[in-house]
């Protein structure tokens, strides 16, 4: 049976599904992050200050991605409309690994945004706090091996080279500023500092090897 | 590195799903595979050889030659 008519290597509709994929991104982070801010003015989460704030914002892109994959995953039509694929049955055959994905970039955010709200001053008590980013942590490893089990080799590949990546990021960012620290050119970080920069340089690495790869180019 | 994975996958007739779903890879894999973005793993040139019926280097090309 001959089956090349369904080959969807140029897709129609790539520019308008371009602008969609930008200008959606753009709106829903400007808003968010502006609603965000809003809610942390209100003092509603308890007094925060910059590295908190920065935390959050970082998880926030976490939840983000998470959401709009896992949404990808259940609804494929829309999601082709949003997410860089051939078509929708392309969601539909990475049904199980996207939304193992998604849920595990929701709870891993999740893991970030409970310890930027925990300790002095924010909303969570320590051992709430505690309890809450054990389990999101458990929720994100469980859905990433998931997540792992049903990727192929490419993902797989991609998967080791970003975290390769992220090593030597993580020993330049970080180790740069603790280095500088030491020397007193700059403040020491916090902690929250040095997971925010953990979680914004895994989001990095792995953006960087896509890139890298052409995986990123518009299909 | 350069091959001719589209070429073949087309004689057959089969889109990037069908070569995928026989391969048991995704579609994305194909599509950078075709594209040079990516060079599968020994296990899986295999696996496109022994579907396609070809040798490997006849399906990738690679121009190294050993010194004399």
């Amino acid at each position: 049976m001959n089956t090349a008519s369904t080959d969807l290597s140029q897709p129609p509709h790539k520019g308008r599904k371009l602008a969609l994929m930008i200008g959606g991104g753009a709106l829903t982070g400007f808003f968010g992050a502006l609603g965000l801010m809003t809610l942390i003015d209100s003092g509603a989460l308890g007094s925060l200050g910059p590295s908190r704030e920065i935390a959050l914002l970082v998880a926030m892109l976490y939840g983000f991605m998470g959401v709009l994959v896992g949404f990808g995953a259940l609804s494929p039509r829309l999601g082709a409309r949003f997410l860089n694929v051939q078509d929708a049955e392309e969601l539909r055959e990475m049904k199980q690994s996207l939304l193992a994905s998604g849920i595990g970039s929701v709870a891993f955010g999740g893991v970030l945004a409970v310890l930027a709200l925990t300790g002095p001053g924010a909303l969570l008590a320590p051992m709430a706090g505690a309890v809450a980013a054990g389990v999101l942590l458990v929720i994100a490893t469980l859905a990433s091996v998931r997540s792992m089990k049903h990727s192929d080799e490419l993902m797989r590949t991609v998967s080791r080279q970003a975290g390769s990546t992220a090593f030597y990021l993580v020993l330049l960012f970080i180790g740069g500023w603790a280095a500088f620290s030491i020397f007193g050119f700059v403040p020491q970080p916090q902690m929250i500092d040095i997971l925010t920069l953990i979680w914004a340089i895994l989001i990095i690495a792995t953006f960087s090897v896509c890139a890298k790869r052409g995986m990123l180019g518009m299909r | 590195m350069k091959n001719r994975l589209k070429e073949f996958r087309e004689t057959h007739g089969w889109s990037q799903g069908e070569l995928a779903r026989r391969l048991g890879v995704s579609r994305q894999t194909i599509n950078a595979v075709e594209t040079d973005k990516y060079d599968p793993s020994l296990p899986l040139a295999l696996r496109m050889s022994k579907l396609f019926g070809v040798s490997v280097p006849e399906l990738f090309i690679d121009d190294w030659e050993p010194q004399p």
